[in-house]
């Protein structure tokens, strides 16, 4: 929920352990305690909301018997998943555009014990109108220090009765359309095999008329992933992607939506809250959720989604399983 | 039941190119890894691996994946 910055620092100065998003200027006001942090101004409450004055605060699920905070630099990304516990979760912030955003997401897939142990967090980011201007940062509320390029990890115990689990919600399916396939892997593409021939990508999405406000999807065994596109440049040749696209994996143009973006999102989302979701900035801008009323997924409008690995254009939540 | 990790039906499953959906979307994400890092290393070594990740996945979330494990394996 969204909180008055005096409030958060009551209850961290109170001992609970939390997940906080806001401002930076906000973030840098709280006191030292059992707290991870990230800047994005953008938020799902009961409505879409832009803010610099109040600040997003989850409480950890589950009353986890323990809880540990630590802070990864990019030569120690593969330590989360062996850091975190055999039982329990991890909430996870990181950077977008450092070195630990684009390491995570080329490598996360095939980190020990990915998939095993559950990984949810969110990409930080900054105020659209700051892009170029501010860096997006994270906090590890022992230190307080507020770092660009390192990501800080909430690792959290459960009781041997609990199981977290980590689900997607994707407005997107794969489309009709040619069978995609990359032979490089990363954020920038110019070439990929289109029916398994070798094509430049750019000129082939202009040929296709492509709508790149919907991704690529690719289906993971009953699980649609996206990569969404971030800008095609045909005079450079080259199409750049808010994540990486890997080899041996099969995308397509996302298939159109059958109602409105804003609908199509309300329809997804429907009205179940859960412990912890954050959402894509990308839903968020293109279903012009701005002061719009929104029933489920409350959390932070993110750079990005984590679930196990970087996703985009979803929202993603963190779900507990009481075991009888 | 989790079948054990000899089962040669884990060998059917992780190698067969079928259109078999989880609902989960940890295993679904899960089993796109492993048949990634197969077509890269089909060799017996990794495929051994590659079950003993699954293996691992499924006994530790046997209760909430029961009805998965009944629809792949049947």
């Amino acid at each position: 929920m969204l909180e008055d910055p005096t409030r958060v620092a009551q209850r961290i100065i109170g001992g609970e352990r939390l997940m906080v998003a806001g401002d930076e200027h906000l973030l840098a006001q709280l006191p030292e305690g059992q707290w991870i942090g990230g800047t994005i101004p953008y938020f799902v409450s009961d409505r879409g909301v832009t803010t610099r004055d109040l600040l997003h605060v989850a409480e950890l699920p589950g009353n986890p018997t323990s809880v540990s905070i630590r802070s990864y630099d990019v030569s120690h990304l593969e330590r989360i998943t062996a850091d975190a516990p055999e039982n329990g979760y991890t909430l996870l912030i990181v950077p977008f555009g450092s070195d630990a955003h684009y390491r995570f997401a080329r490598e996360a897939p095939e980190y020990p014990e990915t998939f095993l142990k559950p990984v949810f967090g969110w990409i930080s980011g900054v105020h659209l109108n700051d892009l170029g201007k501010a860096s997006p940062l994270v906090v590890d509320g022992f230190n307080r220090k507020l770092c660009p390029d390192v990501a800080v990890a909430m690792h959290c115990t459960l009781s041997a009765k609990q199981q977290a689990l980590i689900g997607i919600i994707n407005l997107f399916e794969p489309g009709t359309g040619d069978e995609l396939t990359f032979e490089e892997e990363g954020f920038a593409v110019e070439y990929c095999l289109v029916n398994g021939q070798r094509r430049r990508f750019a000129p082939y999405l202009t040929e296709v008329k492509a709508d790149t406000s919907r991704p690529m999807v690719a289906n993971y065994f009953g699980t649609n992933v996206n990569v969404s596109f971030q800008n095609t440049d045909l005079d450079k040749q080259r199409v750049t992607l808010y994540a990486p696209v890997f080899r041996h994996v099969s995308y397509r143009l996302a298939a159109p939506l059958n109602k409105p973006y804003e609908a199509a999102y309300a329809d997804a989302i429907g009205e179940k809250q859960y412990p912890v979701a954050c959402s894509c900035i990308l839903n968020y801008l293109y279903g012009n959720l701005e002061g719009k009323m929104v029933s489920g997924g409350r959390g932070a409008v993110t750079f990005g989604e984590i679930a196990h690995q970087l996703l985009n254009q979803t929202t993603v939540y963190l779900d507990l399983i009481e075991l009888a | 039941m989790v079948p054990y990790a000899s089962d040669p039906r884990w060998k059917v499953v992780l190698l067969r190119k079928s259109s078999h959906q989880f609902v989960s979307a940890t295993a679904g994400m899960m089993f796109a890894r492993l048949q990634r890092s197969l077509a890269s290393d089909p060799s017996p070594e990794n495929l051994q691996t590659c079950i003993a990740q699954a293996h691992a996945f499924f006994t530790k979330y046997e209760v909430v994946m029961k009805d998965e494990l009944v629809r792949l394996f049947g």
